[in-house]
């Protein structure tokens, strides 16, 4: 006799509520061509130089080809060429991808039409073909480059106010001038002036999705500790500062905390959220909806919009989330990835979450790591020492 | 044998032979579950006419049927059969109604090639508190054997048995009959328990006492669920004990303290059970080592009878029965039951990663009480349905619904729809429309615990996703996802498993389905330091086709030419003639379009002609 194992590793799911395809069309939007997937320029440089060796242009055959995961030990060799030339050693062994080279970088090649062209740039080429005013493609239109470029400046001038949050330090950080900047950027409330009307509806969308998304963790991690999730809502002067500092804790874990930021959770939608969510997404349709369907921008995966979530009572709230993740756990095929079935009947899920809002530097919430990643390509320091 | 290469179901195909067919017989079956995750590693491991056979009483309901979830509610996939259609016919679904008895049972019987002598082959038998689900096999507290074959005469007359059933129906196992029959050798160790279970009581707890050398030192009971009968069963077994092994042992019960399996009710049995023995009973269940500060109860679904001896050897009865009079002593229920000697206590088992430990008296006593405010999980279990069935087959199709109820239903509903994410077409809505209008099926049989029903007409189009409601005189319903149990693979593309369009085009084998497959999402994670929580929906890389030969497009005939090569075809093979036939049968009264009518109705003459 033996006791039952799992036969099959199980995969998790990271965006539990399904907030990250929002947070990916958000991101797309603010900068065109470049996806959090992107981090090196000479990448770029090593699969142009392989479709061109490949005459990738030839043929759509060709082109198919190129984009076969074989092809992934064709580029990986030309880079560790390419790294040597500047002194750098690295084997095409350890430059291989996890995941094919085409799925990291297709978006950002087929943005920049890189496969029809037949010349290869030098690596502060492609640096000027992203991000400098005048050297863009002639397939990219001037709007389109124009919205990537005054966001990636904008970030890279202001990036030296949001600092690592660490433990006792959260209420000194929003005194002062300094102190309403990052008050902004983690509400979304009372932007800046020079702010971009894109940058200030993703820094109010990401306040929404940290709420969101921490009240349903925190609620299934009571719901699985003590068999209910049913907390008041709370009445504190300051919830936002207060939910910051929670989550910045790490010594405690437990109930208390759980209850704690429920609570706190649902002030914040009650207070903060309800009554300016509605607002939020006239102005994003507005803004999207000049160019494309606005739906991929504010619709969720059970196919409800940010408003009608961000309108719902806090009563109704946490089964309201829950409802949402079963959604998409059964879209992602990961059912073994849910958490809580229902808080109303007391139904846990299979998988234990864990709090997943963070305030490093490049973080300051879950996704505001994509306004790092332009920098990042732009600084394409990955094969440096 | 060994268990310990793989304690795991893949233990079934990661032998070095080859599966020549398979019986899994279980309580709950998740059908979704087995279809995208299990069914596909068998087939891996299987020859061409291996054939897999599924015996099921109850839906999983562990969230949802059938692994989809519309608009908050379950229901059942019936298009989505990629994996089944590889295997056609062979492999079956049988769910079995609970209007006589309830098959309780878990084991897996497998037939394989035996390596040396071609002739006969190998059984293996499994026997085991794990349902066919994913809890069941990936998630739940559950014990197993793969090292059951002395109870394969059992095994084949329970079989028999089943066979009796009108429900299952002459030819179904039959052949598991003679096999095993024929394999299996010696009487059986220990008879499973159907009919009259006194005497096999007796002989199982004989032989648990009978399987420890010297004195008890503890007696430990696993079950996560207990009944008004628990306190019998521990009387009886205590008196056996107390009559052969003289000093009573420690008495140990290990609870399903997750409350997922267990309810107040089984509880409030618990408690019962330990007043009966003077609260000489260690209450204790399993948790994360982890989390030991706010502990995570395992999910306890095992059931066992372990007795410890003091000189370190162990006896034990394992397999479906709980600890209840509903398996032990009331005839309703069947289970299996297996009795094995072990050195290795259940204790000892346990990996480093969980630990036991007492259940507080305050817990329980909350937990018996916990019902009084869960007003629908109360209803629920006064009234459920096992499973809901959509028989494609049959013509005009038919819905079957085994339920428990004390009471009839006076009405129903049928809830059909197509997934969310598509947009669909007036046609398909109108079959949506048909499928939900009560006046378009008729009550072929309702009688306590099955409701069959019949659509009007006849017709090859169904919707993606059904679901039944059966609603009772005062004014209460319950609910159920729908699932194909006989699939009709001669109308259904054999790549994607989706029924095709009724076109003539589709007679041949070409053409379209009804829909597309839905997309299967792709996330990758990337693993770099700069954006560790990164996550990314990406599309998959096109692939270009191997050859011109693979490209649809490629070899388009003319419509006359195709039908001359299919006649040709199935003039000299009766099953092409048999498919060909079924499917101008079936779309030919649905095609829209006149001149397509008119197309199919020659072909309809010239396929009788051909085979008169």
């Amino acid at each position: 006799m033996f006791i039952v194992r799992p036969f099959q590793r199980q995969t998790s799911i990271r965006s539990i509520l399904g907030f990250m395809s929002l947070a990916t069309r958000w991101g797309d939007y603010l900068f065109p061509g470049i996806t959090v997937l992107t981090r090196d320029l000479h990448d770029v440089k090593a699969i142009h130089e392989t479709a061109i060796a490949m005459r990738v242009g030839d043929s759509p055959r060709k082109r198919h080809e190129f984009q076969r995961p074989e092809t992934d030990r064709k580029i990986a060799y030309t880079l560790s060429k390419l790294l040597s030339r500047e002194n750098t050693r690295f084997s095409p062994n350890q430059l291989t991808q996890r995941m094919t080279y085409w799925q990291r970088y297709g978006s950002l090649i087929s943005h920049f039409g890189l496969l029809d062209e037949k010349r290869t740039k030098s690596v502060d080429g492609y640096r000027e073909m992203i991000f400098r005013d005048r050297c863009g493609p002639a397939n990219e239109e001037p709007a389109i480059r124009r919205r990537r470029i005054t966001h990636f400046k904008w970030y890279r001038h202001n990036r030296h106010n949001i600092p690592t949050v660490i433990g006792d330090d959260v209420h000194r950080l929003f005194v002062g001038q300094t102190g309403s900047w990052r008050r902004w950027w983690l509400t979304g409330l009372r932007p800046p002036a020079d702010a971009p009307i894109a940058v200030r509806l993703v820094r109010e969308l990401e306040f929404f999705f940290v709420v969101w998304q921490t009240l349903f963790e925190a609620s299934a991690l009571l719901l699985r500790e003590t068999g209910r999730a049913d907390v008041p809502k709370g009445r504190r002067s300051d919830p936002s500062e207060l939910l910051v500092a929670e989550l910045v804790d790490s010594r405690t874990n437990g109930p208390l905390k759980w209850q704690k930021l429920i609570s706190l959770c649902l002030q914040i939608h009650d207070q903060l959220i309800s009554p300016r969510v509605e607002m939020w997404q006239a102005k994003a349709i507005k803004l999207i909806g000049l160019e494309k369907n606005a739906d991929g921008f504010v619709k969720l995966h059970n196919g409800k919009d940010i408003a009608t979530l961000g309108t719902t009572h806090s009563s109704e709230l946490p089964e309201a989330l829950a409802e949402l993740h079963l959604t998409y756990c059964d879209l992602q095929g990961k059912r073994h990835a849910v958490c809580a079935f229902s808080f109303k009947h007391r139904k846990r899920g299979p998988n234990c979450p864990a709090l997943s809002a963070g305030f490093a530097s490049w973080r300051w919430g879950l996704f505001s790591y994509r306004f790092q990643s332009s920098q990042t390509l732009f600084e394409s320091l990955r094969y440096s020492d | 044998m060994s268990s310990q290469q793989e304690p795991s179901l893949a233990f079934l195909w990661k032998q070095r032979r080859r599966i020549r067919r398979l019986l899994f017989f279980t309580y709950r079956f998740n059908f979704r579950w087995f279809h995208n995750e299990v069914l596909n590693f068998i087939r891996r491991s299987a020859f061409s006419d291996t054939d897999v056979l599924v015996f099921a009483t109850r839906f999983d309901d562990d969230g949802y049927v059938g692994g989809s979830k519309v608009f908050g509610e379950s229901f059942g996939d019936l298009y989505s059969l990629d994996e089944w259609a590889k295997w056609d016919m062979r492999h079956q679904v049988r769910y079995v109604p609970a209007t006589q008895h309830l098959f309780h049972n878990k084991f897996i019987v497998a037939e394989y090639e035996k390596p040396i002598n071609g002739r006969q082959f190998a059984y293996l038998l499994g026997v085991g508190s794990a349902n066919l689900t994913w809890g069941g096999w990936q998630r739940n507290f559950e014990l197993w054997t793969w090292d059951a074959g002395k109870g394969l005469r059992a095994c084949a007359s329970f079989l028999k048995f089943l066979a009796s059933m009108p429900s299952v129906g002459k030819g179904v196992v039959e052949s598991w009959v003679d096999g095993i029959n024929r394999s299996a050798q010696g009487s059986a160790s220990l008879p499973w328990l159907f009919g009259d279970k006194e005497a096999l009581r007796q002989r199982a707890f004989k032989a648990l006492i009978g399987g420890i050398q010297g004195d008890a030192r503890v007696l430990r009971i696993l079950s996560p669920y207990f009944d008004e009968g628990s306190p019998q069963l521990m009387e009886e077994i205590l008196s056996l004990l107390e009559s052969s092994k003289g000093p009573l042992p420690r008495v140990e019960v290990w609870v399903d303290a997750s409350q997922i399996f267990a309810s107040a009710s089984d509880y409030r049995s618990l408690m019962a059970l330990q007043k009966k023995c003077n609260h000489k009973i260690l209450v204790k269940s399993l948790r994360t080592k982890a989390r030991a500060v706010h502990p995570v109860w395992e999910q306890v679904h095992a059931k066992a009878i372990e007795l410890e001896g003091a000189s370190g050897s162990v006896s034990r009865l394992l397999g479906s029965a709980n600890f209840t009079a509903a398996a032990w002593i009331g005839r309703r229920n069947t289970e299996t039951v297996f009795h094995e000697t072990a050195r290795e206590s259940l204790p000892r088992l346990l990996d480093h990663s969980l630990e036991v430990g007492p259940v507080p008296d305050e817990a329980l006593n909350r937990w018996a009480c916990a019902e009084t405010d869960m007003k629908d999980g109360h209803e629920a279990k006064q009234r459920y349905i096992y499973w809901a069935a959509f028989d494609e087959t049959a013509q005009p199709h038919t819905l079957t619904v085994s339920y428990f109820s004390k009471d009839l239903p006076v009405s129903f509903e049928i809830v059909a729809a197509f997934d969310s994410r598509r947009t669909v077409p007036p046609r398909l809505q109108a079959i949506v429309e048909l499928f939900q209008n009560v006046e378009s099926w008729i009550w072929l049989k309702n009688q306590k615990g099955l409701l069959k029903l019949q659509l009007k007409s006849r017709l090859s189009l169904f919707p993606e996703r059904m679901r039944v409601i059966l609603k009772f005189a005062e004014g209460t319903s319950i609910e159920s996802g729908v699932e194909v149990s006989n699939p009709d693979f001669g109308l259904r593309d054999p790549t994607s498993g989706i029924p095709r369009e009724p076109s003539y085009e589709n007679v041949f084998g070409l053409g379209k389905t009804i829909v597309d497959p839905l997309p299967k999402r792709t996330t990758l994670e990337a693993s770099d330091d700069d954006a560790p929580d990164e996550e990314e929906d990406v599309v998959e890389a096109p692939a270009a086709p191997d050859s011109l030969t693979d490209d649809p497009d490629f070899d388009r005939q003319p419509v006359g030419v195709q039908f001359a090569k299919s006649l040709a075809k199935a003039k000299v093979d009766p099953i092409q003639m048999k498919i060909l036939r079924r499917r101008v049968e079936a779309f030919r009264g649905q095609a829209q379009d006149p001149a397509e009518r008119m197309m199919l109705d020659v072909l309809h003459h010239a396929t009788e002609e051909k085979a008169t």
